[in-house]
């Protein structure tokens, strides 16, 4: 079920994982920003990017940390030999304790260096009102 | 003592299974549930009902449920 609210006011009635939530106005949400929302008593961070909007946990994998405290930046990425280069601009969360790069839109760790994935969740985005509901992607097993 | 997995906030990190492999499994989809009594996995990380956990594992769990980063391992008042 989606709860309507006031523009304004995201709130939800419905604790369902499957029920979505009213979070933000797509307006309001800065490029690039990690946007702190409630989702049925949980901390999720809604970050919009160029792609899209994205919804995380507020868990690292690595050791707990507060993602929603990090910063949506981009990565280093291998190019020719012995050279990287700046990418993915906006489209990786870091970390605020130790600095590790994620993927907003898997959770996955950038490199493969930390095992697990940052909680992602669903995010949906309709006439310009941002929906948030706690279903999870299921990308399989990390390795 | 019974447990179970909130599931939304499960990292996949899976410490819980490599200390309390009796008691936790990490599933194909990336998140981490209990084993019922069989030992097999059970349903949305254990539901409200969580597993029974049995006294020579209790310990693990314990240290399962401190190093779960996702801190998502809950105990289940027992009466």
């Amino acid at each position: 079920m989606t709860t309507e609210a006031s523009p304004s006011t995201p709130s939800s009635a419905d604790t369902s994982a499957a029920a979505e939530h009213f979070v933000a106005l797509l307006a309001d949400l800065p490029l690039h920003r990690i946007h702190r929302v409630q989702v049925d008593g949980r901390d999720v961070g809604i970050i919009r990017t160029a792609d899209g909007v994205h919804a995380i946990g507020n868990r690292c994998p690595h050791q707990g940390a507060p993602m929603c405290l990090g910063r949506v930046t981009g990565t280093m990425v291998a190019s020719a030999a012995d050279e990287y280069v700046y990418d993915h601009d906006g489209l990786v969360v870091q970390c605020p304790w130790h600095a590790y790069e994620f993927h907003i839109d898997t959770g996955r760790s950038v490199g493969g260096v930390v095992r697990g994935r940052v909680p992602v969740f669903t995010a949906t985005v309709r006439d310009g009102r941002v929906y948030c509901s706690l279903t999870r992607p299921t990308p399989g097993r990390p390795r | 003592m019974r447990v179970t997995v909130d599931q939304p906030e499960c990292t996949g990190a899976a410490y819980c299974e490599e200390v309390a492999g009796p008691v936790f499994v990490l599933l194909d989809s990336g998140l981490a549930t209990v084993r019922d009594a069989a030992g097999e996995p059970m349903p949305d990380g254990g539901g409200p009902e969580g597993a029974a956990v049995a006294d020579e594992h209790a310990s693990a769990v314990k240290d399962a449920i401190g190093m779960c980063p996702g801190g998502c391992i809950r105990t289940i008042a027992t009466p």
